[in-house]
């Protein structure tokens, strides 16, 4: 299975650059996430590698081929739309198999893989059907098992699940994941919930402005923001950030002051997962204690979300329901940092700085 | 027992109904009677008379001219889809000639007759053009053609693009997509578009009276031929003018859904 490469790719519209020179490559088979709030130029990326755009500048490659001046139909891919773009006037199993008489493949050998493909997705049952027939979860796996059918070299996915109600959504994605692996064809997904990217991609290329923000494992996407726009985009509830400075005594803010932090002199943005945030216990290695105040107390189950203020600022934590059973709203709270979980940023380019792992846990 | 309001308006819609349908009846029940009790309204019943059918079906050149204008209404209809069809896509999709064009399209459709015609039959003097039915077919693409690409902007509009993209991801041309997926997809508003076309050129007769003589004449001009110098030959005429509004009113019931959607131009979504 042939990956994808980008590279200095760029699109303009008119005045407006949607695509700074964007390289990134997508390995063989492998399940990769295009993910960005809207505008960020993800889509339009999917779009200049199934040939519906032209670049401004830059090269696309698929496997060995370079696919940047050819024509959609000869690129050999893929594509699932977010309208799922299903043929009103054809049957299910005329959608499935347009693309497969447009290629001259004989009839016999196009329903053998319609069958196929329809038992792998549930869809025998509906091939005489027309799209406005089907449910809104059926036209979805109609449009997958359209694009499945055709054993393109490359996937491409276009916010396939953002019309499909909470539920289903959950577990279509569980679904694609599945089939994905099944079938090994390399597949770029483009959506703009980072949870969904989260949970499908083996990489996720974070995007916003048109730039690549940052392309890795969805662990180190969660774990090492590359700066604060991924910090900001990835994980809910969002990273607490808190502006300070970085100096010979630690991390100082308006009313925050982490002496046990080290790193490079100068104003920095501190991120906290609201996961990193605990009630301060000796011995744990914890960052404080930290004297807090509970403003909210959502529970969610078996974890709460605590809308905390400390100082003059707002803090978000998600703490399991146990930690907090006897907190009200208004009751005080210490509050311990996980420091091996603590991010800096720095507060004029954004970038991540190297860790600020404490000179001593058990100090402060 | 009705409440008021229902009856009132019930009284209202008979009262249109009737304004509407009893010119139709008057033009039955004439052709049914002979010549010298056509004028005679007083006469409530009177034996019915085929012999205004039998001279207008069988012994005039009514038949010829029923034809003439099926001809002109199929070739004008089939002309405009030709070009219509393409110029409509192209304008839904790319807004081709700029925010204009779609005005200056209504604009050609509502322009009076009186504008076009004096320029159009000295163009087809000098062609050599007039008294033919290519003469007709011409001057009825000046409105049809209008109302045809108006009438499918809205239906491409409706179409998401997505689907061309599909079809060209899927294999085909820009082209052959547009062949196979979009055309097929609005095939309702084709439909409707043809009939409604075909409808305009049928009624016609203001550019086929000027255009068009002898046997290249249309129905609706020769319905009017029935004005004689000598008088009006009212029991004919109105055979010949229910001829003509028959398939007119079979074409606007099979329309009624699709028009309103039509011309909304997409406007509005069902």
């Amino acid at each position: 299975m042939p990956g994808i490469r980008l590279e200095r790719l760029e699109k303009r519209f008119g005045e407006q650059t949607v695509l700074h020179a964007l390289d990134l490559v997508v390995d063989e088979g492998s399940f990769t996430v295009l993910v960005g709030p809207s505008g960020c130029g993800k889509t339009t990326t999917l779009r200049l590698i199934a040939g519906l755009e032209t670049p401004t500048a830059g090269r696309i490659h698929i496997g060995d081929r370079d696919v940047t001046g050819l024509e959609p139909r000869a690129r050999n891919v893929a594509m699932v739309f977010q309208n799922y773009a299903l043929y009103p006037h054809m049957t299910v199993y005329d959608n499935m198999a347009f693309g497969l008489r447009a290629r001259r493949v004989p009839e016999a050998e196009i329903r053998a893989r319609i069958r196929r493909v329809a038992a792998m997705l549930g869809l025998e049952a509906l091939l005489d059907r027309r799209p406005r027939q089907l449910s809104g979860g059926q036209q979805q796996r109609v449009a997958i098992g359209r694009a499945i059918v055709r054993e393109p070299d490359v996937f491409l996915f276009d916010e396939p699940l953002s019309n499909l109600d909470a539920e289903l959504r959950v577990a279509m994605r569980g679904e694609l994941r599945r089939l994905q692996r099944r079938l090994g064809v390399t597949t770029l997904y483009v959506t703009h919930d980072q949870e969904e990217a989260m949970t499908l991609g083996d990489r996720i290329a974070v995007m916003e402005g048109g730039r690549l923000r940052q392309y890795g494992t969805p662990r180190e996407i969660y774990f090492r923001p590359a700066d604060l726009v991924v910090a900001r985009f990835v994980g809910s509830p969002a990273m607490n950030l808190i502006e300070g400075t970085l100096g010979p005594d630690g991390f100082r803010a308006s009313d925050l002051e982490l002496p046990t932090l080290r790193g490079p002199a100068g104003p920095v943005v501190l991120g906290i997962r609201p996961d990193d945030i605990h009630p301060f216990r000796e011995g744990r290695g914890l960052v404080g204690p930290l004297a807090a105040r509970v403003e909210l107390v959502e529970l969610l189950g078996p974890r709460a979300v605590l809308t905390l203020r400390l100082g003059g600022r707002e803090l978000t934590a998600v703490m399991a329901e146990a930690e907090v059973r006897d907190l009200g709203e208004g009751a005080g709270l210490a509050l311990g940092l996980d420091p091996a979980r603590l991010h800096l940023f720095d507060a004029r380019s954004g970038r991540r700085l190297p860790d600020p792992a404490p000179v001593s846990a058990a100090a402060g | 027992m009705p409440r008021p309001a229902t009856l009132l308006t019930g009284l209202v819609v008979l009262l249109a109904l009737a304004s509407v349908l009893f010119p139709f009846l008057w033009i039955a029940l004439a052709s049914l009677r002979p010549p010298h009790l056509v004028a005679r309204p007083d006469l409530l019943w009177v034996a019915p008379d085929p012999a205004n059918w039998r001279a207008v079906l069988f012994e005039s050149d009514v038949p010829r001219y029923i034809l003439n204008s099926l001809l002109v209404g199929t070739v004008t209809v089939a002309v405009a889809l030709l070009v219509g069809a393409p110029a409509a896509y192209s304008l839904s999709r790319w807004r081709t000639g700029g925010a204009g064009t779609r005005f200056a399209i209504l604009a050609a459709e509502m322009m009076p007759p009186a504008v076009v015609i004096v320029p159009l039959f000295l163009i087809l003097w000098h062609l050599q053009l007039t008294n033919s039915l290519v003469a007709v077919v011409l001057a009825h693409l000046t409105f049809v053609l209008p109302v045809v690409t108006w009438f499918l902007v809205g239906f491409v509009d409706d179409l998401p693009r997505e689907l061309e993209e599909q079809a060209m991801i899927d294999g085909h041309t820009r082209f052959t997509a547009f062949l196979r997926v979009v055309l097929p997809a609005i095939r309702p508003g084709i439909g409707a578009a043809a009939v409604f076309g075909f409808v305009l050129s049928w009624n016609d007769m203001f550019y086929a009276l000027v255009l068009t003589g002898g046997a290249s004449r249309t129905l609706p001009v020769a319905i009017a031929g029935y004005w004689t110098f000598r008088g009006i030959e009212m029991g004919k005429m109105a055979a010949a003018i229910l001829v003509a509004v028959v398939p007119v009113t079979l074409a606007a019931f099979f329309l009624q859904k699709h028009l309103v959607r039509g011309l909304g131009g997409g406007a509005v979504k069902t």
